[in-house]
């Protein structure tokens, strides 16, 4: 088997090779505002965000920080997520899904999603600042991360079962 | 392992060399060599009968239960 043997596992290689590369530069801009905001604020003045489908001009420093922090920390945690997903996607199109690598690779994705649910919680109870900008409804605690983490650990403790049985399988002469 | 595999002695007793059982049985000189050194997580019924006709003994003399 090729290394992507059907169209729909390079389809969704390449879709998410590029979600990955988009969410990097979103990153990598939410790290350069939080810098600028931390080292020049009045260079961010004139900056404009789209929050909750309401622009929001980055008149005050505290809210180019939040913004940028925020969009660093959240692109930074979809990288990670994309990168064990694409990982995973590489060895099913291998024909060898059933590894010890995809159990860890579950388990990271947990974890991730368990922090990016942590990290939600922190924002709830961030200061005032944050509160002024970032009304509760868009802090509100995503109770489908939650769910993925769980989806994630119950689909680790499926493939650890599967590696036990290729392990079986492929020792029987 | 409680459980030994006598393919060694069995073959001794044939004069005959694992490679040939191997093309005999039509299984690989490798997943011979894995069975006959008690490297083998199971073995196939079907792999034992094979085994059985070609050197004309019972399952009881190639697998043998030994205490740890």
């Amino acid at each position: 088997m090729s290394r992507f043997g059907t169209g729909l596992s390079r389809a969704l290689y390449v879709a998410m090779l590029a979600i990955m590369g988009l969410m990097l530069l979103a990153a990598l801009f939410g790290a350069i505002i939080t810098v600028v905001a931390l080292v020049d604020p009045s260079a961010i003045e004139g900056l404009r965000a789209r929050i909750n489908g309401q622009d929001v001009y980055m008149r005050q420093p505290e809210l180019a920080l939040t913004v940028g922090l925020i969009m660093a920390i959240a692109c930074t945690f979809f990288v990670a997520v994309l990168w064990q997903l694409v990982g995973l996607l590489k060895s099913a199109a291998s024909g060898q899904p059933f590894t010890a690598d995809n159990v860890r690779r579950l388990r990271i994705l947990a974890a991730l999603f368990v922090t990016m649910m942590l990290v939600q919680l922190a924002t709830l109870i961030m200061p005032v600042i944050a509160q002024d900008l970032l009304n509760a409804r868009a802090l509100r605690l995503d109770l489908g991360t939650l769910f993925a983490a769980l989806l994630s650990l119950v689909l680790a403790e499926v493939f650890r079962a599967g590696v036990a049985l290729r392990e079986d399988v492929e020792g029987t002469i | 392992m409680p459980i030994r595999v006598n393919l060694d002695r069995m073959l001794l007793d044939r004069r005959m060399s694992l490679t040939e059982l191997a093309g005999r049985i039509d299984l690989t000189l490798a997943n011979l060599s894995i069975l006959k050194t008690g490297k083998a997580r199971a073995i196939r019924f079907s792999t034992l009968e094979a085994i059985c006709q070609a050197l004309q003994c019972q399952p009881g003399d190639i697998l043998e239960h030994v205490e740890d």
